[in-house]
């Protein structure tokens, strides 16, 4: 396995573990070096010092020994000698211990190779001649004062000289070794904290490397996760990151990989999706546009039947009387090319009751002929301007326009319609300003419904009905209230909150009902005019719908 | 002086060339109630702390020899003290009227004829100069460097 493949906690593991081994390796030199530091100390302490110390005390009581020794023979009296002995006793046996001690000492130097030959042989040599000297020590006791004397000062004096100047060359020695010892301490002191420093050195300088590693390991690949989101948060989905590493890093660029495909793909689905939406979008925008057409078709097909029939009322007049008035002058024509020859006076009653009878026509003409001119004009009024530009209106004219208009184009359409139609306007309504044309479409969408479902109601009981249609206005604060009531069926509780819905209807299909009649009146009074348009409807006794405008 | 060093110095080179080995024996006058001593117990006798035999009435006489070499070399270092420590020690004894050192002679045949003549002596000398008229109690070998 790779060392990129391990997981992040064992790459930190196995670089503090590095860092540790150092360290612990640096210690343990350290611990070590400070050991020969101690070893040195301890010889000079416990070695050099010593034998220095128990060298230079060995020569100090030998001399005092000597000095006892001479005052003993000097002696005179024996009080005097044994004070002199005991003083040799106690300095005999001060001697002994520093000279054991001195052995033991010598024999764990020797172990440790810190005896010179020099200092061995010195040391062999002094053995010698402490045992000689102690060898006259032993004579003279058994001699007499002056003999005693002779010896002490004579071979003996001989012997402890040597015996000196050889302990003076020991102390020396041992004072020399000491001073060695002491400067290698120093070096070895000095060499041991230039190491360990060293080896600190480099031991932070390792560490501070590992620790870099480490941390370009994690940061590196961070890092370009980081633009890399960026990259796709600014809607770069082809972002592809490389992810050879089996760490968690190396995990997390893999799942990254697979988001940012995922997301990919999931918006090339969506944005097909997205086109397929907008051609349906537009296909329904067609057919709504289609249907409300159709549904302006069908009320332009109602309007124009009661604009028919409007026209052809007085139109009728206009051509009966025009026939009966060609009728009456061909008469006129006649009568006079009969009576040619007579006076006028013979005739005068007769041309002067046809010529009455033509001016009475033509008054009747003209009468019906400003009738249907009436019509026309006001049509155009309505009509007249753009579509959808408000104007102020007198609600009263308007109501009772479209009124005759629904009422003949519903009686153009069904022959056998009839309805009692009841009109009470509130002359208070005065001028609203309104788009005539759209409220037009909606009073002829509930007048239509009205007179359609009272036609229904008498179809359904056959005669045993009275169908009755009423329109009112009425003045409000602020605004006018028209309603259109009927005494049809009535709408079902089930069906009421539905019928504002577009394409909901309850006549057959086809024809021309589209089901967009209420919707569209809806949202002309709704949102054309800041209207209201609400319905009240009982089964079986009747429906009213009630559209206020405000001024 | 020079005629005690030139007979020591006959008697080193002797040592020398008689005995590869130091064989050192400790011996005894023939009569003396033991056929063996522990280390402890010969150096006892040697430094004056046993005056009698063990489990006897019989007085113990200690014999050394007077030249350094080989062999006294060997039995010091066997009891542990050297010949300059040992004077030390009959030195005090002496000072405290507690006894007189070991006589000693300047030849091993002397002390074996000194030991065998006189009754509970005790001396040591290479194991070549040992005769009947002496019995051995301890045997020192010591290995030469």
């Amino acid at each position: 396995m790779a060392f990129t493949d391990l997981k992040i906690g064992v790459k930190q593991g196995i670089g503090f573990g590095i860092v540790l081994i150092v360290m612990t390796a640096v210690s343990i030199f350290a611990i070590l070096q400070m050991r020969d530091l101690r070893t040195e100390i301890d010889d000079i302490n416990e070695i050099w010092l010593r034998r220095a110390v128990l060298t230079s005390r060995f020569n100090l009581n030998a001399s005092a020994l000597r000095t006892t020794q001479l005052q003993h023979a000097f002696a005179p009296r024996a009080a005097q000698k044994q004070v002199y002995v005991d003083t040799m006793l106690v300095l005999i046996d001060k001697i002994d211990l520093d000279r054991d001690a001195y052995g033991q000492l010598l024999e764990e130097s020797n172990q440790r190779n810190l005896v010179s030959a020099d200092e061995e042989r010195l040391t062999a040599q002094l053995d010698s001649l402490w045992e000689v000297y102690l060898d006259h020590s032993l004579n003279y006791l058994d001699l007499r004062d002056r003999e005693a004397l002779a010896l002490l000062n004579g071979e003996a004096g001989v012997v402890f000289n040597e015996f000196s100047t050889d302990l003076g060359e020991l102390v020396r020695l041992n004072e020399q070794s000491a001073a060695e010892a002491a400067r290698r301490a120093e070096a070895t002191y000095r060499t041991t904290r230039n190491r360990i420093v060293l080896l600190l050195v480099i031991t932070v300088l390792l560490s501070g490397v590992i620790a870099g590693q480490l941390v370009r390991l994690i940061v590196g690949p961070v890092r370009q996760l980081v633009m890399a989101a960026r990259t796709v948060a600014e809607g770069d989905l082809d972002v592809r990151l490389d992810s050879q590493s089996g760490d968690e890093i190396g995990t997390l660029t893999r799942s990254f990989n697979w988001m940012t495909q995922s997301l990919k793909s999931q918006q090339d689905d969506l944005q097909t999706k997205n086109q397929d939406l907008e051609t349906a979008l537009h296909r329904l925008k067609d057919t709504q546009q289609q249907l409300v057409l159709k549904e302006k078709m069908a009320s332009l097909g109602q309007l124009t039947a009661g604009i028919a029939h409007e026209i052809k009322n007085p139109l009728n007049f206009v051509n009966n009387f025009a026939a009966l008035s060609i009728e009456l002058s061909d008469e006129l024509a006649d009568e006079l090319e009969s009576n040619k020859d007579k006076t006028v006076a013979s005739v005068f009653d007769e041309v002067e009751e046809l010529l009455d009878d033509l001016r009475f026509n033509a008054q009747k003409i003209s009468e019906h002929g400003q009738r249907a001119d009436g019509i026309v004009r006001g049509m155009l009024e309505h009509s007249r301007g753009k579509a959808g530009e408000r104007r102020s209106l007198d609600v009263n004219a308007l109501v009772d326009e479209y009124v005759n208009l629904a009422f003949h184009g519903m009686r153009a359409s069904q022959t056998d319609f009839n309805a009692t139609l009841d009109r009470h306007y509130d002359e208070a309504a005065g001028e609203v300003a309104l788009v005539p044309q759209d409220v037009g479409r909606v009073l002829l969408n509930l007048l239509n419904n009205a007179f359609y479902a009272v036609h229904q109601r008498r179809l359904a009981l056959d005669g045993a009905f009275e169908p009755s249609v009423s329109v009112s206005t009425r003045a409000l604060g602020g605004g006018v209230e028209i309603r259109v009531e009927d005494n049809g069926g009535g709408i079902p509780a089930s069906i009421r909150d539905r019928i504002f819905e577009p394409f909901f209807t309850t006549k057959p299909t086809g024809a021309g009902n589209t089901g967009l009649g209420l919707s569209l009146s809806y949202e002309i009074v709704t949102q054309g005019h800041g209207g209201t348009l609400s319905v009240e409807s009982q089964e079986g006794e009747g429906t009213v719908f009630i559209v206020t405008l405000p001024v | 002086m020079n005629l005690r060093l030139n007979i020591a110095m006959v008697m080193l080179s002797l040592a020398c060339c008689t005995a590869a080995s130091a064989q050192v024996a400790v011996i005894a006058h023939n009569d003396v109630p033991a056929d063996s001593l522990t280390k402890i117990q010969l150096l006892d006798f040697y430094t004056g702390d046993a005056l009698s035999w063990p489990a006897s009435e019989l007085d113990v006489v200690v014999f050394d020899l007077k030249p350094k070499g080989e062999v006294k070399d060997a039995f010091y270092q066997y009891l542990g003290r050297s010949s300059s420590r040992m004077k030390s020690i009959w030195l005090k004894r002496k000072l405290a009227g507690d006894g007189d050192p070991p006589e000693s002679f300047q030849t091993e045949e002397e002390v074996v004829h000194y030991v065998a003549s006189t009754p509970g002596a005790v001396g040591f000398v290479h194991t070549s100069k040992v005769n009947d008229e002496v019995k051995i109690l301890v045997r020192i070998t010591v290995d030469e460097g």
